[in-house]
């Protein structure tokens, strides 16, 4: 069964890069354009996502109150969540490993790692 | 490929949408508008922009991004004030990153000069807001770790990033490399969707590993925490791979876990760890962690409800599977809950995963317009359906009479809100006006304050792309002709400043837009003489303010002296009032001398349709816009005054007006028509010339579908378009301006003047 990702980025470059990156590596990719929309597209899906990739800074709601909303649900903790930053934001990267991120993705991502990571954390 | 070239599309036009966001925040930062989500919007613009300019290698833009980043960052937090000196060198920044993406999309070279004095200059505020260090520390990417605040987990001083020990003098090169892996996760761990087995896996990949799990920590069944952590991994493993490679497969967990890795030399013995000082140290750090002490961990991690749930999964887990409970329980576990929240969300949105909040979608412009064209198909034959019934004797008050009727409200509902598809807000043109403005200013030595108002006011997109031509055009004509300079100002009593006001509102189905300025208006006499001296009038002539005001719409009129940069290009407003008028708009001017000038620029909503009253000419039918109908009347043969060859005045209550045999003006016939057996359209050109229109009569009125006649046939004087009847049959649509210019051309010596100059 293909392996279905949530995306959630406010940019529209991104989605797309990371759209066509993830259908060409055979996942199902679902896609959000903020924070406050991921959520609102998380308790739409009927079967959870396999992973969640988050951008960090969004408007409406960011990635750290993402995360950290989608990990208060217990039920939600078993979802990867794997935080888009650039290699400058080390101290955003902290951020969301205390907010309950599972990984990182350095921006601007090179494909194989981006897959790799996936399979790294996915069920 | 093929994908990337769209993704690279996509990428621009976003960047034309964050800059747009970017000038738009700033500006309503300089103007005290802002709070901190203009703040925090203006930050992401230039964030989002760096981001994919990363993925597509360009780095002057990354580079510069980061720059400006960094220091709005510290706006952002409040470390450095938004005063005007600031916010300016934003402004400037801001430009220069809207020229950086122009460089990386369409080619060419950035100003290299202006920009790094531009890096400079931000780096200054960054440095000014950290207090007085010198200012140096915001290079490029990588040195964020050190300037980030310590966070309270005791790690502040590692960066998240792996840390990587060259411990390659410890390890026989080349040959297999051994490492003891001790590896106990914590609650935290698993509570962020990590799982023990899966790093296993990970470690396994690498190569030959032998693995022992200590139970010892296990509680008593009834003291388990479902969420809890008890056991602790030792892993032998051998394998071709440097450190770095193990190292990596700890990548995402290596702060939710006790973890030593060690390099076993031949003979293990298994303690290096203290010989060592480098992997001491880490330890030590690692170590530094707030141990995870099940009952503590727990509280800090774990949400009332959580356990009851887990438990409620795995009821009577084995010993051995509980210390496991955590991964095996939470992948089943979702399910449940999640299609209750489904369940319980199920007002209607409860379908696909994409669903959700999505407001708009993106639709390629040719569909639009294809529908745009269906319909105005569907209208023609709407309307020759209903046409063909009743010419077949189709009672008025019959059930199909009403069914018909019904038909065409929905058609024409259909209509509008197709067009209402196409409609956009003048905002996107209005966003660029502002850098304009600072050009034109900057260089004219000026002051200027832009005021822009209706910017929501909604026109055809086709309309919005054409408007931006003409209206830049005018805007520099306002400040480089318009405004005085500051010091010419303050003597004439006014503010340094100048204003400039952009308008743009709705009025009787059209869109007006308004620009006008606090200058010195026009000078006319001025103006008269280099008319004059132009050949553009005779000398002799005699010229009303308004007149003489529309002169310099003349072709072959520039009021100034030496060519101006700015306002130059050699395109003078006549050009400007062609393409206005060639999106069937009109362009007129009011002065008043020392208070400035105000240009009207008046165009149709949409270049699709028009409502338009049907006229016999001749044989013809012709289609006046009803926009210019001012009134129809009968002229008495009393009331119409012929004088020198043609030439025809009406009488109209107490004024006169030419009276312009249509037929005869667009060639149908070559007598002149009898004033008195027609009907006389009033019909008001955009500066205010009346005139009236003579016809054979009146068809009806009803809106029709336009078709260009210039791009499917060729322009044809005093004829704007042409449409398709309810018929079949098509018509010519009237270019009133134009036949009321010719008009007023034979009516008055002034404007004959005009054409000869013209000739």
């Amino acid at each position: 069964m293909k392996r279905t990702i949530l995306t959630i980025d406010d940019s529209r470059t991104m989605r797309e890069m990371l759209k066509v990156t993830l259908a060409s590596s055979g996942f199902t990719v679902v896609q959000a354009e903020d924070g406050q929309h991921g959520i609102e597209v998380l308790e739409g899906m009927e079967i959870e996502p396999d992973v969640i990739i988050t951008d960090i800074n969004m408007p409406r709601k960011d990635g750290f109150q993402f995360i950290e909303e989608v990990r208060a649900d217990a039920s939600r903790r078993a979802i990867p969540i794997l935080v888009l930053t650039t290699e400058s934001d080390a101290e955003k990267k902290q951020r969301a490993r205390l907010a309950g991120a599972t990984g990182w993705i350095v921006k601007p991502f090179d494909p194989t790692k981006l897959v790799d990571a996936i399979n790294r954390v996915a069920a | 490929m093929d994908a990337m070239a769209e993704i690279r599309q996509t990428f621009f036009e976003e960047c034309a949408e964050q800059l747009a966001e970017l000038e738009a925040g700033l500006l309503a930062i300089e103007n005290g508008e802002a709070d901190s989500d203009t703040v925090n919007a203006v930050f992401r613009a230039v964030h989002s922009i760096k981001g994919g300019a990363g993925a597509f290698c360009l780095d002057d833009l990354v580079h510069f991004a980061h720059v400006f980043e960094t220091t709005l960052d510290e706006m952002r937090s409040g470390r450095l004030d938004s005063s005007e000196k600031v916010v300016k060198i934003m402004l400037r920044s801001a430009d220069a990153l809207a020229d950086l993406v122009t460089v990386a999309r369409d080619g060419g070279t950035a100003d290299a000069e202006r920009n790094a004095g531009l890096i400079d200059e931000l780096k200054g505020l960054v440095a000014l807001a950290k207090g007085e260090e010198p200012p140096a520390p915001t290079a490029a990417a990588g040195g964020g770790a050190s300037d980030g605040p310590v966070y309270d987990d005791g790690m502040g001083d590692i960066d998240f990033t792996p840390v990587a020990v060259d411990l390659s003098d410890l390890m026989g090169i080349g040959g297999d490399n051994k490492f003891r892996i001790v590896f106990k996760p914590s609650p935290r761990m698993y509570a962020k969707a990590n799982e023990a087995n899966r790093v296993l896996r990970d470690v396994y990949a690498l190569g030959e590993a032998k693995v022992s799990c200590n139970t010892s920590e296990v509680p008593h069944l009834t003291a388990i925490d479902p969420e809890g952590a008890y056991l602790t991994f030792t892993i032998e493993l051998s394998t071709a791979e440097p450190e770095e490679k193990v190292r990596e497969v700890f990548e995402f967990v290596e702060f939710d876990c006790d973890l030593s890795i060690e390099a076993i030399h031949d003979a293990p013995d298994g303690d290096i760890e203290a010989d060592d000082p480098d992997i001491a140290e880490i330890l030590a750090r690692i170590r530094a962690t707030p141990d995870d002490e099940p009952t503590p961990a727990k509280t800090d991690e774990a949400e009332e409800e959580a356990p009851v749930a887990a438990k409620a999964n795995q009821p009577e887990p084995e010993p051995e599977q509980a210390k496991a409970a955590p991964q095996p329980a939470k992948p089943a576990a979702p399910s449940a809950p999640a299609a209750a929240k489904a369940d319980a969300a199920g007002d209607g949105k409860g379908g696909a995963g994409v669903g959700g909040a999505a407001q708009t979608i993106r639709v390629d412009l040719e569909r639009v317009d294809r529908l745009i064209d269906l319909v105005g198909e569907l209208v023609i034959h709407q309307v020759m359906l209903s046409q063909r019934a009743y010419q077949a004797g189709l009672a008025r008050a019959s059930d199909v009479a009403v069914g018909f009727d019904e038909l065409e409200q929905l058609t024409r509902e259909i209509q509008d809100s197709v067009m209402a598809i196409r409609a956009q807000p003048v905002k996107s043109v209005f966003q660029r006006l502002p850098r304009l403005v600072r050009e034109v200013a900057d260089i004219s030595g000026k002051q200027v304050r832009l005021v822009t108002e209706g910017e929501w006011t909604e026109v055809d997109k086709t309309v919005i792309e054409r408007l931006a031509d003409p209206l830049t055009h005018m805007i520099r004509n306002a400040i480089d002709h318009g405004l005085e300079k500051p010091e010419d100002r303050l003597a004439a009593g006014k503010a340094e400043e100048g204003v400039v006001r952009v308008a743009a509102m709705h009025r009787s189905g059209r869109i007006v837009i308004e620009i006008s300025d606090d200058g010195a208006g026009i000078n006319r006499k001025r103006v008269k003489e280099i008319a004059i001296k132009k050949g553009l009038v005779p000398a002799e002539a005699n010229l009303s303010d308004e007149e003489t005001d529309n002169l310099i719409f003349l072709p072959g009129f520039s009021t100034a002296d030496k060519i101006s940069s700015l306002s130059g290009r050699g395109v003078g407003m006549d050009v400007v009032k062609r393409s206005i008028q060639a999106l069937g708009g009109r362009v007129s001017i009011a002065s008043r001398p020392g208070k400035g000038s105000t240009f009207t620029m008046s165009l149709p909503l949409t270049l699709a349709v028009l409502d338009g009253m049907i006229v016999s000419v001749g044989d013809q039918t012709v289609v006046v816009p009803l926009t210019a109908i001012i009134e129809t009347l009968q002229p008495k043969a009393s009331e119409v005054k012929s004088f020198g060859g043609d030439a025809r005045l009406v009488q109209v209550r107490d004024t006169f007006m030419p009276l312009v045999d249509v037929a005869r003006e667009l060639g149908y016939s070559h007598e002149l028509a009898s004033a008195t057996g027609g009907v006389a359209i009033l019909v008001e050109a955009e500066n205010g010339a009346r005139s009236a229109l003579l016809v054979d009569g009146i068809q009806g009125q009803r809106q029709v579908v336009i078709k260009s006649l210039e791009a499917n046939y060729g322009r044809v004087p005093g004829i704007a378009a042409a449409t398709i009847l309810g018929d079949g049959r098509v018509a010519l649509i009237l270019d009133v301006d134009a036949v009321v210019a010719t008009s007023r051309v034979e009516g008055n010596f002034f404007n004959s003047g005009m054409k000869h100059a013209a000739e």
